[in-house]
């Protein structure tokens, strides 16, 4: 009798398990249709993305919107969650962001967005996102509990961190976030990254330091590599994502 | 990742160890916070003194506490918060939004 009880508790975990990998295997790829097919092509922008899924669906997004003005705006975000939920929100930023990318002030795109988010109420869930809208040399850059920015400068050969200027979207109303202005120059390089690389920061600006003469997809190779090294065949907890944009 | 809660009179006390990555804690977590309002107690302090690491979903787990304790007059505060896990605050700027004390006796105090 109780081996047959056995049997069946077993039957069903396993119905239970297959299940709970359906719904996963739905919501990674619910979160992989939101990412764009192509990657705009611009005369005065090299642009290069990379996205390593974890094996738990994360909520990493990456976006570009390119305007008639050949304006370019990109977004990556990293929702801050994981399953179903992630997929969800997501997806909601993506609605989003079709509908304000062609927005030129920053900082409204941000109060929108936080707002919309907020509304939502699917605590605790919330956006962490950077935007960068780069019009000629002319760039602005807004960002959301996300990890700094790097802005490798060629005229000086420094590297800077641009830091978000409040907590990921969602998390509090009214709250004003700030953009920042920058003028690019030929050769400089901006890696905007989710916090999957976190803790590789610092390798990431030793690897910024030599690429005056790389294209964004051989910086990111070496990211890549850099990464792997560091993770010495340890299973990866969460996304990571990288958008490379090099000004020609 | 553990989460360690103990009470007294005035306070519910949630100590996070580990690395807040996950999200597997995030059920525990807020069920400490609901029953501290429940209970009609003042304060939630969050003792991150253990804490090695924080992702971004831990970040969103603890302003979710924050603004369901702000939201029914409770008080939020973290204790004992490591250098490591401060710098992440400040770097994404919910550094100030947090009240923080040196350690959870302080916390208790004021």
């Amino acid at each position: 009798m109780n081996r047959k009880k056995g049997k069946e508790e077993k039957r069903i975990l396993q119905l239970e398990n297959k299940r709970k990998t359906e719904e996963l295997n739905q919501a990674r790829k619910l979160q992989l249709s939101m990412l764009p097919k192509d990657i705009p092509s611009l005369s005065n922008l090299d642009i290069a993305v990379y996205m390593k899924t974890a094996t738990e669906v994360g909520g990493d997004y990456y976006d570009f919107h390119k305007s008639d003005d050949n304006t370019i705006t990109a977004v990556i975000g990293d929702a801050t969650g994981h399953g179903l939920n992630a997929g969800m929100l997501v997806s909601v930023t993506k609605g989003l962001f079709k509908n304000l990318a062609k927005q030129t002030f920053v900082n409204n795109i941000f109060s929108q967005f936080n707002e919309s988010i907020h509304s939502l109420n699917i605590q605790p869930m919330y956006m962490s996102l950077h935007l960068l809208q780069i019009k000629g040399n002319q760039m602005q850059v807004i960002g959301a509990g996300m990890p700094p920015m790097l802005y490798y400068q060629s005229s000086t050969g420094s590297v800077v961190e641009i830091e978000s200027s409040g907590p990921p979207l969602g998390g509090f109303r009214n709250f004003k976030y700030e953009k920042c202005d920058y003028k690019l120059m030929p050769g400089d390089v901006l890696v905007v990254m989710t916090d999957g690389f976190a803790e590789r920061r610092n390798n990431a600006k030793e690897i910024l330091s030599g690429i005056k003469h790389q294209t964004s997809d051989q910086i990111i190779e070496q990211f890549v590599e850099a990464n792997d090294n560091w993770g010495e065949g340890n299973p990866q907890d969460d996304d990571i994502t990288f958008v490379v944009i090099k000004v020609k | 990742m553990e989460v360690k809660i103990t009470e007294n009179i005035n306070a519910v006390i949630i100590k996070l160890q580990g690395e807040l990555m996950l999200g597997f804690e995030a059920n525990d977590f807020q069920e400490a916070i609901r029953n501290c309002i429940e209970k009609n107690k003042k304060n939630v302090i969050v003792d991150l003194s253990a804490l090695n690491f924080i992702s971004s979903w831990g970040i969103g787990m603890l302003i979710h506490g924050y603004t369901t304790a702000q939201n029914s007059g409770t008080s939020f505060k973290l204790a004992a918060v490591p250098d490591m896990i401060n710098e992440t605050f400040r770097k994404i700027k919910i550094n100030n939004i947090f009240q923080q004390f040196d350690s959870v006796e302080d916390a208790l105090r004021n």
